[in-house]
């Protein structure tokens, strides 16, 4: 009962209960069906398993692909391989075989897609599907020449052992996917949905992201592509033809693929729909117009069937369920990509830690020196900013000075700059993103960059490391969010403000404990009596916390009540730095900001 | 909405399972008078539309019910859409036999259905008398005989004629990418070179939907080919034909069976003019009293006569006639046994050879090809009589 | 050899100008039309039919362009309706289920029997040295790059050039300018339309020319063209389509690697696109 709790949140309307009901499903389904209907159901399950696929790429991780086929003529062809060729390996064993090998296909059709984003990767997986056909139609399957039968052991020659085994087979990977929905991989995947940026300034790897993703995807259509082959006992390239992979996309979409009632009933349409009509002397074109129609009324609620009646229920039963659901249809909201993937796996220090053991006249952030250049525009010119541990720091200058710029740069997210960054010390210029955000620089977005489909509490959780995440009690999060005047922990983002959501970010980035956290513009759009309400926040923030603050911002007075020191900077050059006061006294600052400030 | 088509797709299944179960098992016992199914598996849907077959067999099968039906019991005769993909087959085959209770399958014309269902077939002990096979793997398996010539035959016979009867040399080939059976062309082209002693100049076995067949067409040219057997049909035919002429091609051009139909020529207009084909089975467009049973049944039901209404047809012919003589129950076990003596059947001249199914493992009766021409803008037969290919 | 090569343009400058049309309405309306070919198929079919009635050549396929363009406006239609907020991605999901839907009408209605395509130009071949030129592969080649060339000076140069970008930038703000952009969307679908059903008019001939089998066969390189174009360029997607003809009839030329003509797009896409988005490193959320 731990397992289903788990698996479900505990919260699930319908979790357990769908658990307990499949299972029962699967029992009786058997006996009340004919051979032939038996063979049906059997062929939804394996439809149904491929599906879950899908739910993993474009439910969760907001990628198209159109290649669920494709991935399960791999399975099918390591599958007869291992069969056939390599000493007739056990029947389970090359089930479970080709779905690991069709994974590590799947991860390297995910590696394109750490550059190619939206469309261009449904085009590419597309062209994939194609050729993986072209290929096959030319070298055959393995023994297919000989017409070998994909004889199944004794013990599943029955069709109704062969129902179990497929409906196992679901079952474990349905149980298997929920349980990562709730790791921060799971997480993850829901975040690079949103924004990859955001995803890497949380210390995850989007490239690891979406890469397991589609390892994960073509992982369940090759068991299904397997299954598949030992259901029909032979197979043909025709079986796997490009456009079946849009027509069961399509259905996909449909019937919404996140979850498992979801795949189970995409399986079932795409298989029984036809015969229904078949029965009815009604062409078996019909039924193909329907999935292209069902499909458009599921882009066009956001969600699939499956989906939607989720959502009706958590409404109806006054909550939203673990995660809402969220539209399989907003495919990406606008595609993905990665950080520079393949990590180096360092110690996992936590700023916090770190900061302890470090020396506390080294500074908690170093700026030396950086330049950087848009082509031919000099964005950045020898900016040096020291943030010292235990302070806030502000960068100020008029729109355009390169205050983005330089957050961006110190973060890693624009890479090709001249200069040093160094945290606590430590050079962190050869870093990706993620890393520099593990090796205690975090920052916060202009925009709101959480994710809806995660409580308050999960979203710090995730951006938390690990070991920080055990250490911290719930009610040690209840007290810094009540701190910054936050949401409560357990409160779904999708609920909460706009305002409160930016709040959420910024205690997100403290709660990780980095050495530094870089705020970018905190208070855009907040009231006065807000904003200086955040100033204060911000000011305890080194004291009570422990990292130090890089701000960034436009407000004056924010500025003034939140910093200790103040780098003014303007075209990409540092015009003054010092204590507040002196700064905001010098000419060239008043000229420079003020001037412009005045203008606007 | 959604949540009604949510409803619909659990309601679907039931739905299914009670509409299927109504019809029960029926093979019927030695006396019965219940009627006798009969299944077919055709592409009746999808991408490529392959109804002739079946429409010929019904046509047969609606006469024989009209007098009387088969020892007094009529003929169920259930035609399955596989719409060419594979599942679909899969799942008609098991309907059919599981669910159906069919005792046999007559003049099915399907591009699937071998590949499919063959082993199921064999694991099911159901025979098939098949009226338009144009899978290799038709013609491997215990359980399937065909009535037509199929596509590997087609090869060896077309290029046999070209190269030898007609003496245009050297002979080339195209045909589809089918997999599986690259080698099997070879084996197929091998076999006319062994029985010619001609050599081909030029072969492509790799032959897609997309493929440039002007590309093609350029490597016939440079490979001096003076004929070419090109074993398409359907809408590759008039782009062949095109891409010759434009490479300015000259040369005698044969294609496969399955293009011997009224559209051919209707969509190749002047350019098609001397094209040849080779009709599997007794040339249709002959105006022969051979072909005036078929003829007959087959304006009765309303149904063109085409190379594939007549092959099914005749597989439909083959089936009543093996049923007839089963004494006792007529199940699949007994109609299996009974094709299986079958090892030699008067066709009537609708086939160069006798039709045998007999014990073995492989069937392809059909050893012979009538070659037929372009004149006037419709097909006439360009010989007086079969060609059959010589016994090596 | 070049022969050969020669022989890949016709297809590669039908491909052209379907991957231009594509990459066309992504620019314009955010949607990557995966019903591109098939829409511009079953215009060329309405012509093909009415040939068989007997209709010459022109008004046939006069009416078969005019067919396209409804089809296209109906689609434009349901899509400006319903999915006007919608992402792209959603979009071009919308068009895989037109795709879908037309695939399937398109085999239902005009079954798989062989049919005779209509064809403008007589087979007459321009001879250059020893490599002969067809007068279709000239006339579509032409074709291709003086419509990709006309959009792009008709984007650039024009008024309503200009008001099509304004639309392309955000439907809602030019509609608060004036600019009808709704109308002008579903135009954009409708000439798209019927620039496709030209360009498989133009293929037709040399193809197997079933409804699914041009409407997907086709469907494959010109989608290819349109991404090697980057969504972007009108003339990159033409270079690309016809590049892709190019390789393709040179890779069917070649014997041994004539099975594998099919997966050019696989290698161009993943070579192209990798190259140039080598540096595509985070998506353009911020």
């Amino acid at each position: 009962m731990k397992l289903v709790e788990r698996v479900t949140g505990g919260t699930g309307i319908g979790g357990p209960l769908s658990l307990v009901a499949f299972v029962v499903v699967l029992l009786v389904v058997p006996q009340m069906l004919s051979d032939y209907d038996l063979f049906l159901a059997t062929s939804a399950l394996i439809v149904a398993l491929m599906v879950q696929g899908i739910g993993m790429v474009t439910g969760r991780a907001g990628l198209i692909v159109l290649s669920q086929l494709g991935f399960a003529a791999v399975g099918a062809y390591v599958f007869l391989l291992m069969r056939i060729h390599l000493g007739g390996a056990g029947f389970l064993v090359a089930i479970v075989v080709a779905g690991l090998a069709t994974a590590v296909v799947g991860l390297l059709v995910g590696l394109p897609a750490l550059r190619l984003r939206g469309v261009n990767l449904g085009i590419l997986t597309l062209v994939f599907g194609v050729t993986v056909t072209v290929v096959l139609t030319t070298k055959g399957f393995p023994g297919q020449s000989k017409a070998y039968f994909a004889d199944r052991p004794d013990w599943l020659v029955a069709d109704k052992s062969y129902f179990y085994l497929c409906g196992v087979v679901f079952a474990l990977t349905s149980v298997a996917f929920a349980l990562l929905d709730r790791t921060r991989l799971g997480a993850s995947w829901l975040a690079a949905r949103r924004s990859e940026r955001a995803t890497a300034a949380l210390g995850r790897s989007v490239a690891r992201t979406k890469t397991s993703a589609f390892a994960l995807c073509a992982l369940v259509a090759g068991l299904s592509g397997a299954l598949f082959v030992g259901q029909q006992g032979t197979v043909t390239v025709e079986s796997f033809a490009p456009v079946t992979s849009l027509i069961i996309f399509a259905v996909a979409i449909m019937m919404g693929a996140r979850y498992p009632e979801g795949a189970l009933l995409a399986g079932a349409l795409n298989i029984f729909l036809p015969v229904f009509f078949d029965d009815l002397n009604i062409s078996q074109n019909v039924p193909n117009l329907l999935f292209a129609a069902g499909a458009v009324i599921g882009l066009l609620h956001g969600r699939g069937a499956a989906e939607d009646i989720r959502h009706r229920l958590g409404r109806r039963f006054g909550r939203t369920g673990p995660e809402l659901a969220v539209a399989s249809a907003d495919v990406a909201a606008s595609g993905n990509g990665a950080g520079h993937g393949l990590a180096v796996r360092g110690p996992l220090t936590v700023g916090a830690t770190r900061s302890d053991h470090a020396a506390r006249d080294v500074p908690a952030l170093e700026i030396r020196n950086l330049s950087m250049s848009y082509r031919n525009v000099r964005a950045l010119s020898d900016v040096t900013v020291v943030v010292p541990q235990g302070c806030v720091t502000a960068v100020i200058g008029p729109n355009g000075a390169g205050k983005s710029t330089l957050i961006d740069c110190v973060t890693g997210f624009v890479r090709d700059y001249e200069g040093e960054v160094r945290v606590l010390g430590e050079r962190i210029d050869l870093m990706p993103a993620h890393m520099r955000a593990r090796h205690g620089i975090r920052r916060s977005f202009q925009q709101d960059r959480t994710i809806p489909e995660l409580t308050v509490e999960r979203y710090l959780r995730l951006a938390m490391p690990r070991e920080a995440s055990a250490q911290t009690s719930p009610e040690e999060l209840e007290d810094m969010l009540a701190f910054f005047d936050g949401p409560h922990p357990s409160r779904m983002l999708a609920s909460v403000d706009v305002g409160s959501r930016r709040v959420v970010e910024v205690v997100a980035a403290v709660a990780a404990r980095p050495a530094v956290v870089l705020l970018d513009e905190p208070a855009a759009g907040l009231a006065a009596a807000e904003s200086m309400r955040l100033a204060e926040q911000i000011a305890a923030t080194p004291a009570r916390f422990g990292p130090a603050v890089l701000l960034v911002e436009h407000d004056m007075e924010l500025v003034q009540a939140a910093c200790t020191e103040m780098t003014v900077l303007d075209f990409g050059e540092v015009i003054a730095a010092g204590e507040p006061r002196e700064v905001l006294a010098d000419t060239k600052v008043a000229k420079a900001y003020l001037g412009q400030e005045v203008m606007a | 909405m959604v949540v009604a088509v949510g409803c619909l797709a659990v309601a679907l299944p039931l739905a299914a399972c009670g509409s299927d179960s109504s019809d029960g098992k029926s093979s019927g016992g030695g006396g019965s008078k219940d009627p006798i199914s009969i299944g077919n598996i055709s592409a009746m849907s999808g991408p490529i539309l392959l109804p002739f077959g079946a429409q010929g067999a019904k046509a047969y099968f609606d006469a024989l019910n009209k007098q009387g039906g088969i020892n007094g019991r009529k003929v169920n005769y259930i035609v399955a859409d596989d719409k060419s993909d594979p599942t679909a087959a899969s799942q008609q085959a098991r309907k059919l036999v599981q669910q159906n209770g069919i005792v046999g399958f007559a003049g099915g014309v399907s591009l699937v259905d071998c590949t499919v269902n063959g082993k199921f077939y064999q694991q099911q002990k159901i025979a098939n008398v098949m009226g338009g096979a144009s899978d290799p793997t038709c013609f491997t398996n215990p359980m399937i005989s065909p009535v037509n010539t199929g596509v590997l035959t087609g090869v060896t016979a077309g290029l046999y004629y070209m190269g030898k009867t007609l003496g245009q040399v050297p002979s080339c080939t195209l045909n589809n990418n089918i997999p599986t059976i690259n080698d099997a062309y070879g084996a197929a082209i091998s076999r006319y070179e062994q029985l010619a002693g001609q050599k081909v100049a030029f072969q492509s076995h790799a032959v897609t939907p997309n493929s440039n067949l002007t590309t093609l067409m350029l490597q016939v040219k440079k490979a001096g080919c003076k004929s070419l057997v090109a074993t398409f049909s359907g809408a590759q035919v008039p782009a062949l034909v095109k891409a010759g002429k434009q490479v300015g091609w000259k040369g005698g051009l044969l294609l496969g069976g399955a293009s011997y139909v009224a559209s051919t020529p209707k969509a190749l207009g002047a350019d098609g003019e001397g094209v040849y084909t080779t009709s599997e089975l007794y040339p249709y467009t002959s105006r022969d009293p051979i072909l005036d049973p078929v003829k007959k049944d087959l304006k009765a039901a309303g149904v063109e006569l085409t190379g594939l209404t007549e092959a099914g047809w005749l597989s439909a012919k083959i089936m009543a006639d093996t049923i007839k003589g089963i004494k006792g129950d007529v199940t699949k076990a007994s109609v299996l046994a009974a094709l299986q003596k079958l090892t030699t059947y008067d066709t009537a001249g609708l086939t160069a050879q006798p039709y045998a199914f007999g014990p073995g493992d492989a069937h392809n009766p059909n050893q012979a090809i009538w070659p037929v021409v372009i004149k006037n803008g419709d097909w006439d037969p360009a010989a007086t009589k079969f060609s059959t290919l010589p016994s090596s | 050899m070049i022969q050969a090569g020669v022989s890949g343009i016709l297809a590669g400058a039908a491909v052209a100008m379907l991957g231009a049309c594509m990459v066309f309405m992504y620019r314009m309306v955010r949607v990557l039309n995966f019903a591109q070919v098939a829409i511009g198929t079953a215009g060329a079919f309405v012509s093909i039919i009415l040939g068989e009635h007997g209709w010459p050549f022109v008004p046939a396929a006069a009416a078969g362009v005019l067919a396209a363009t409804a089809i296209g406006v109906l689609c434009g239609t349901i899509m400006s309706a319903l999915f006007t907020e919608a992402s792209t991605e959603a979009r071009s999901t919308v068009a895989i289920t037109f795709l879908i839907a037309l695939v399937t009408l398109g085999s239902w209605i005009f079954g798989s029997d062989p049919r005779p395509i209509p064809q403008l130009l007589p087979h007459s071949n321009l001879q250059v040295g020893d490599i002969e030129v067809s007068a279709a592969t000239i006339v579509t080649l032409v074709l291709a790059i003086g419509l990709a060339g006309a959009a792009t000076l008709l984007l650039k140069r024009t008024r309503l050039g200009t008001l099509l970008r304004a639309m392309a930038e955000g439907s809602r703000a030019a509609e608060l300018l004036g600019v009808p952009s709704r109308r002008m969307a579903i135009g954009v679908w409708g000439v798209s339309a019927a620039v496709a059903a030209i360009a498989v008019l133009l293929a037709a001939p040399s193809r197997q020319s079933d409804f699914t089998a041009l409407s997907v066969q086709l469907l494959l390189p010109a989608v290819a063209a349109a991404s090697l174009g980057l969504l972007r360029s009108l003339p990159g997607a033409v270079a690309a389509g016809l590049g892709l003809g190019v390789c393709e009839a040179l890779v069917t030329y070649s014997s041994d690697l004539a099975p594998y003509a099919d997966a050019v797009p696989l290698l161009a896409i993943l070579l192209v696109l990798g190259w140039t988005q080598r540096k595509a490193v985070w998506d353009e959320a911020r």
